[in-house]
Order: C-alpha cells, then structure tokens, then sequence
C-alpha cells in the first residue's frame, strides 16, 4: 500500500511539471506583449515594463526563466498586486470562506447526488427515475450563472427565504450560494450514480447475494452501493476543477469575499498579477485534489494493483 | 477494390465494431456473421437512426437546434427590430406588446438582442467542438495507431493539458490575450475558441485512442493491411471510420458544455465584449442585485435562450448515444 501511495505521487511529478510549464508558456512565452492588460486599458510604461521583465527574468535564456519561476512558485511567492500586498496575503485572508462554499456544495453533491442517483437506480424506467433523468438533465443545461441569479431572484428576492447576499460569509448565508454552486455536480454525481447501479444490480454477485436469501436493503445497500459508488469518488475528485469555476461566478453574484470573488475583481480592474497567481494556486489545489482521490480510489477498490 | 465504401456518409455513424468490408475475404464475413446472429438485415447506422426516430427526444432536440442554428444565420428571420437601435429614455422598460422581452440598460431590445446574441453562442460551440474534434482524432489516432514510445509520449502530454480545468485555464488565456472593443469580432470568436480547444483536446484524444486500440486487431483491418494496403490507407478508410462514434456523441455533448463556458468568460468580462453581442455579456449585465430587483426581465429572457441551447446539443448527443449503444437496448 504505502508503496502504491509512493508511486502515485512519483507519478504525479511530471503532470506537475508539464502543467505549470503550460501555464508559464501560456501566460509568458506565447507570441504577444506578456504585459499587454497587466495596466487597464492603456499600454504599460516603458519602466513598467522593464521592472516587469526583470521580475521575470524574460531576458534571461527560456529554461532559465521557467526554472526561476518555479523556484518562486514552489517558495509561495506568487507576486505583488496593484495595491502593494503580495497575493498569497490576499488569498490567505479570503480562503475560509471560499473552503467553507466549497464544503457546502460538496456535501450537497454527495448527500443530494447520490440518493437521487440510487433512488433512480432501484427504479429503472419507473417515475422516480424519469424525474430525477429529465431534472438532472436541465440542471445540466443550466450554466451556473443563470442558475445563480435565478436562485438568488427567487429564493433571495421574491421568497425571501435565504440571505441575498452572503457578504459576511456565516454558514446560513453560504446555503444557497453553495447549493447552487453544487447544482452542477449534483446532476452527473446522480447521473452516474444510477447508471452504475443499473449496471451492478445486473452483476451476478448482487443475484447470489438475493439468492442466498439476503434482504434486498442489505443486497442493495452493502453489496451493490458500495462497488457502485467508486467511479463516483472519483468523478467528484474531477468535479473539483468545475467547482472552483464555479465558486468565481458563484462568489461574484452573492458577494462572498472568497477567493473566487477576489478573481472576478481582479479580472474587471486588469490586474494580471493576481489573477494569473489566484489561478495557478486553484489548479494546485485541483491537482493535489485529484491525487488524493486517486490515492482514496486505489484503496476503496481493491481489483486495482497496488503493485 | 478501388472503390471507397467508407466515403459514404452513413458510414460515419456506424459503431466501432461494423460488419465486414466488400473488400474483405469470404472467411473474416463468416467469422463476423457468426458473431452477429441474423436478426435484422440493416445496417447498424440504419438501426440507429430506427432508434432515433422512435425518440421524442430526438425531435425535440433536433428542432431546437435547428431554430438556434437558423437564428445565428439569418437572425433578421426572427426579429426586424435592430439590436444596436437604443434609445436610453425606455432604459429597463417591462415587456410590452411593443418589446416583448422587454428593454435592457440601454435600452436595446431584449428580443432583438438575445435573437443576434445566437450567434456568437451557436459560432463559438460549434468551431470548438470541430476543432477539438479534428486535434483529437488525428492525435488520438497517431497515438492508437502507432503505440510505443509515440503513444506514451503523446498521453502525458495530454495528461498536462487534461489536468487545467476548462474555466481556470480559460481565464488564463484569455486573460493574457485581451480583446479590446476594437478587436475585429471574428478575431475574438477565435480567440475564445482557440482557448478551449488548447483544455479541451485530450478529452477526445482519449476517447480515439482507446477506440483505435479496440478497432486495430478487429479481422478487417488486419485484412486491409495483409492485402497491401498503406498505413495511410488502412488509417483513413478503415480505423478513422470504425473509431468515430463515440467522438461523435461527446463532440455533440461537449458542444453544449463549450456554449456555456464561453457565456461564462462573457459574463466574466473576457470573452466577448462590445460591440459583439452574446448572451453571457447580457446575463452578466443584467444580473447585477438591482437589477435582478428591478427587472429580472433582462435576466430571464438571454437566459432560457442560453439554457435551451445547452440542453438541445446535451439532449442531442445522450440520444445519439443511446441509439448508438445496443447495451442500454
């Protein structure tokens, strides 16, 4: 075991690698003035634009430039902003409330998802399955900024059953920016949920445990559910990335000041320094994510080698 | 032998592991009917489109997209109020017979705005969706094809690019290549399709990958390469055509999901911008809080747009796939 953790994360090293180099020759080495946007809608002065190339070492021959960015990367330093504070301050003071946003919609996507997925399951082509098909399939279609400003009119503003906005960030305030938040994640957590029950259920595991004469909750319940819901641990690693998309347009409409909200601002004031910072670390935080549940994966189901 | 059966269209849409070649010798046809019991005599292509037919769904979603492709063409079909015609005095004017979706800030026509805004949406997914299509399969294919050292080296690489969620890493690139409200419209168009095709390819480029591993044994395509054929040949006429099914259905699913992205880099400030019209641009602009109070109008109407086109190419690809995949039969 502890050598298959070892290996997943020595594998993890050359994604790591590529990706940030990725986003380092996306943001500094692709055709284009790096510092084009990096000052509102004017070009940069000339003294902008040297101290930024010094900062960045883009003098310096290539590997040596992405080799230096890492360094700062790796040490947490992830630039200064227009105002003076370094982003990792910024982020730091802001990722509570986004941590606790994100702890909504994720307990909103397994606790909602999975029962929705289970109860259309066992119900295969009967009422309680096209409901859950058809309303998970608008929930689909509904990008999580409509879904976000026709929640906050309704529940918010007509209904007035939730807070409107959620600026001091209480964990009352959170519930609806967070379920709408989930909402997405919701629908294919249910969806998959399902098919991998019908497919089980079919299994001939789940008929010896019937045969045997086990009651159908504990056939279903510890026999099916249980090799049903490991494609799902893992697809709810993956919705992580959909999530903290989410969490900037989600952060935006309530006015959380979270992380994601922090992103917005800075897009609309053109202050690429922590956008591009802001960004790098959410995809961090995706890929040590995704590790995790790979690590998680390989131990809830034993068929997978831990050679 | 130099006929080229695989042109044929419909071939296109044929599942991964289709019935024999005219070209190919007596004793793989027997190998492969034997597998295949008799039930019907058509074609797997045109025992899906039985399928499809049978399917409200497939109605529904057909017209659906239809209508939104026929909006983004001709949207003058549709309206004959002008988008740009906005006098500031009806500024967030309720729905009237005169303006039936109402006025938005500026006072534009909702309707007028939201029936243009189609194209943006409708140009945007469907250059996305080919041009990931089009970097996917051929790489895929390389990589299904060739195996070795290419297939590893092409799947990390992948693996990089699989690895940036679609939204961060468009923030990113879009964020570094900005489009100002002198920037040609079909430049920024570009722009954003270009964004999420460089995060969207290694999807599909595994989906052909693993096809083409499932279809180069397969006694056909063996025959193929035993007869003479070339690597090129035998790619183009024979693997391409076997894998593409499920490139097909994920491309159609995708096409929704890239439609709503691009509306969120607009509601962000980063996709499109004036003077172009598009419905994330209007969402964003109307969902600001006091507006939402004032006249959810300007929220409501771009939005059921935006959603209806996401949902008819999702509807679109799940009832391609069902149709496509004997399984759920």
């Amino acid at each position: 075991m502890g050598k298959f953790i070892v290996r997943r994360i020595l594998q993890m090293i050359p994604v790591l690698l590529g990706t940030t180099f990725l986003i380092y020759a996306l943001v500094f080495l692709l055709p284009g003035d790096p510092t084009a946007g990096r000052c509102g809608d004017r070009p940069c002065s000339a003294t902008y634009v040297a101290a930024f190339r010094a900062e960045y070492n883009l003098d310096k021959p290539f590997i040596v430039q992405y080799a230096l960015y890492l360094s700062k990367l790796v040490q947490g330093d992830l630039g200064t902003n227009f105002y003076g504070n370094t982003v990792l301050h910024e982020l730091a003071i802001r990722y509570p409330v986004t941590l606790k946003l994100a702890l909504i919609a994720i307990v909103f996507e397994i606790v909602v998802g999975i029962s929705a997925g289970v109860l259309a399951g066992i119900r295969k082509g009967k009422f309680a399955d096209n409901l859950v098909t058809v309303s998970t399939l608008l929930l689909i279609s509904i990008p999580v900024f409509v879904l976000g400003g026709v929640a906050q009119m309704i529940f918010g503003i007509k209904l007035g059953w939730f807070p409107v906005t959620a600026t001091e960030g209480t964990w009352y305030q959170l519930l609806l920016p967070g379920i709408v938040l989930g909402s997405l994640s919701v629908a294919y957590t249910a969806r998959l949920t399902r098919t991998n029950l019908v497919e089980n259920l079919r299994a001939d595991y789940v008929r010896t445990a019937k045969a045997k004469g086990l009651a159908p909750q504990r056939a279903i319940g510890i026999h099916t559910l249980r090799n049903s819901l490991i494609p799902v641990v893992t697809y709810i690693g993956a919705s992580f990335g959909a999530l903290m998309g989410g969490a900037i347009v989600t952060e935006r409409i309530f006015n959380i000041n979270g992380i994601g909200n922090f992103i917005y601002r800075s897009i609309s004031q053109r202050d690429g320094v922590s956008v591009v910072g802001a960004v790098v670390v959410l995809v961090f935080v995706y890929l040590i994510v995704n590790l995790l549940v790979d690590i998680l994966y390989g131990v809830l189901d034993p068929r997978i080698s831990h050679d | 032998m130099t006929e080229r059966p695989n042109a044929e269209p419909e071939n296109l849409t044929q599942p991964q592991i289709m019935q024999p070649q005219a070209e190919i010798d007596a004793s793989a046809r027997e190998v492969n009917l034997d597998l295949q019991p008799a039930i019907s005599a058509r074609s797997l292509g045109a025992d899906a489109w039985e399928a499809m037919r049978r399917s409200p769904l497939f109605w529904i979603s057909a017209s659906l997209i239809v209508i939104f492709v026929l909006m983004a063409i001709f949207p003058a079909l549709f309206t004959n109020k002008d988008p740009y015609d906005c006098p500031l005095e009806l500024a967030r004017e309720a729905p009237s017979p005169d303006a039936w979706f109402g006025k938005d800030l500026l006072g534009c026509d909702v309707y007028a705005r939201t029936i243009y805004g189609a194209r943006a949406s409708i140009l945007v997914g469907v250059l996305t969706a080919f041009v990931t299509a089009v970097i996917g399969v051929g790489i895929g294919t390389a990589g299904g094809y060739v195996g070795r050292w290419v297939d590893t080296l092409l799947s990390r690489t992948a693996d990089v690019f699989f690895a940036i969620p679609l939204l961060l890493g468009g923030i990113l690139i879009m964020f570094t290549f900005p489009s100002t409200a002198e920037t040609p419209y079909m430049v920024v168009v570009f722009k954003v399709v270009i964004a999420m095709a460089i995060l969207g390819w290694p999807n599909i480029f595994r989906l052909m990958r693993s096809s083409v591993i499932q279809v180069n044994p397969l006694e056909y395509v063996q025959a193929a390469r035993a007869l003479g054929g070339s690597p090129w040949r035998v790619v183009t006429s024979h693997v391409v055509p076997n894998s593409m099914v499920p490139v097909i259905v994920v491309s159609t699913i995708d096409l929704g999901a890239y439609i709503a992205t691009e509306a969120t880099l607009s509601f962000l400030g980063i996709g499109l911008r004036e003077p172009a019209i598009s419905w994330g641009q209007a969402i964003s602009d109307a969902s600001g809080l006091g507006y939402i109070r004032a006249a959810p109008h300007m929220l409501i109407f771009p939005s059921v747009f935006l959603s209806l086109t996401v949902l008819a190419f999702i509807m679109m690809g799940e009832v391609v796939r069902d149709a496509m995949d004997p399984k759920l039969r």
